[in-house]
């Protein structure tokens, strides 16, 4: 019997060997490129638009929480590119037929996947952040950059962990590719935040306990007053999430629909 | 008795019209507004000078302190001018509407600032600060003299830098541990017999 050392040597090591292999099907696939694209391409559009027709926002505060509202769209779609086939391309290609057979645990093999995953989805959201930090310092100055975009930047990706674990879980869920990404996506671009909004103006109960109410704090995090209606005192006040609350919230997501999503994998039999 | 009722009625719409108008167009100078209230069509140079608040861009929760100067460039004492029976100032705030009231007094020829205090609330707020006379005869108050401004609260900072990397440790703990968790848990003698 190997020693306990040893066990945790090559358990690492496969987790390794998972995770590279899954990032060098990412590169394969060409999906990194595209969402990197996408990760310069989206806050470029915040730069162009206002220097051509109109005018950059007062404050650099203000520019970057214009500019990263649009993080969240894209932690979902890079989310659903690297997750959303992970565990169900393997059920549908059959390929897991060869790999789950191999000695390698399975716990490894799902946490590898997961982390493959994850790295090229935190990697767009720090491209995209790498962009917005350049643009900010290109109109207002590097004494505009404060610790508040440090701060979004962290919440970006406790926020993209749980993005990527629900996805993830859908994945192990459905047979085929194409469902589980479009579930993946459409609950975190749609069904999550329809839910959110009915909750907050139908029901007006604030619904801390969703993951995509919490993703708020992205921008929040940059204290813009927001005034709607004009006029002074007007005003418009929805609920706001809790910094706290709302990264716990992000991080049960993550776990639970992480580790839901690997024992329904190992409990899965290939057909 | 409702002809005289009808006629104060009069009077105060059109003072009100006539302060407002006046109010948009000497906002620079807004002492000079009074000499339209007078009922005598005597010019008083007495008015609110000045709105100002101790901080700029305060943060929400804190105290901010608005000042508001009165001047009084007549030869008499502003409480004792001969057609007014009192003197106040109201200090109005969008939001809360009637947010100080004061009764003043300003010597002659001089200028006295009053101090309101108010804990700041986030969002674009308008204060506006009314010197009003009372008349005693026809019981009744009548605005005077006033002067508006502006002032943003910038929200209180949300959160801070050390939670959300405490959270990203969490996940990335956890996940770890998992990875290492069979080794440890297949040495566990009940969990191996079960397994056989």
């Amino acid at each position: 019997m190997k020693s306990i050392r040893d066990d945790i040597a090559e358990d690492l090591y496969n987790t390794w060997l998972t995770i590279s292999f899954e990032l060098k099907n990412h590169f394969r696939r060409k999906r990194v490129i595209i969402s990197f694209s996408l990760a310069v391409i989206l806050p470029l559009i915040f730069y162009v638009v206002p220097k051509i027709w109109a005018e950059f926002p007062d404050s650099a505060d203000e520019f970057a929480s214009l500019s990263l509202s649009f993080v969240n769209l894209l932690i979902i779609i890079a989310g659903s590119l690297f997750a959303g086939d992970v565990i169900s391309g393997e059920f549908e290609e059959k390929t897991g037929l060869l790999l789950f057979p191999t000695p390698q645990r399975h716990m490894t093999i799902f946490i590898g996947k997961y982390i493959g995953a994850l790295i090229p989805t935190m990697m767009v959201v720090s491209i995209y952040y790498l962009t917005t930090s350049v643009e900010v310092i290109g109109i207002y100055g590097t004494g505009a950059l404060n610790h508040n975009m440090a701060k979004s930047f962290l919440v970006a990706l406790v926020y993209t962990t749980s993005a990527v674990s629900v996805v993830f879980f859908f994945s192990s869920l459905l047979q085929r590719k194409i469902t589980s990404m479009l579930l993946g996506f459409f609950s975190l671009m749609m069904i999550l935040p329809v839910i959110s909004n009915v909750l907050q103006f139908i029901v007006e109960v604030e619904p801390w306990y969703i993951v995509t109410y919490s993703a708020g704090l992205i921008t929040d995090v940059f204290a813009v007053t927001m005034t709607i209606g004009g006029g002074p005192g007007g005003q418009f006040l929805l609920f706001t999430p809790d910094f706290h609350l709302g990264l716990v919230v992000m991080v049960v997501y993550t776990l639970v629909f992480l580790f839901l999503g690997i024992l329904i994998s190992i409990k899965r039999r290939m057909r | 008795m409702r002809c005289k009722y009808y006629f104060v009625v009069l009077i105060v719409v059109g003072m009100m019209m006539l302060s407002s108008t006046l109010l948009c167009s000497f906002q620079a100078e807004p002492s000079k507004m009074i000499e339209q209230d007078v009922p005598d069509e005597e010019v008083i140079d007495v008015g609110i000078s000045n709105l100002t608040f101790s901080k700029e861009k305060p943060r929400e929760g804190e105290n901010v302190t608005i000042f508001v100067t009165v001047m009084n460039n007549e030869s008499m004492d502003l409480g004792e001018l001969t057609f007014i029976d009192k003197v106040n100032i109201t200090l109005m705030h969008f939001e809360d509407f009637l947010f100080a009231w004061e009764n003043i007094t300003v010597g002659a020829n001089s200028s006295k600032t009053f101090e309101f205090t108010w804990q700041a609330t986030s969002g674009m707020h308008s204060f506006t600060a009314v010197m009003f006379f009372e008349i005693q005869l026809l019981n009744m108050s009548l605005p005077w003299s006033s002067r508006s401004a502006i002032l943003e609260v910038d929200p209180e900072p949300i959160g801070n830098l050390y939670f959300p990397v405490a959270m990203l440790l969490v996940v990335f703990g956890i996940v770890g541990a998992a990875i290492l968790a069979p080794a440890f848990f297949e040495r566990i003698p009940y969990l191996q017999q079960k397994r056989r």
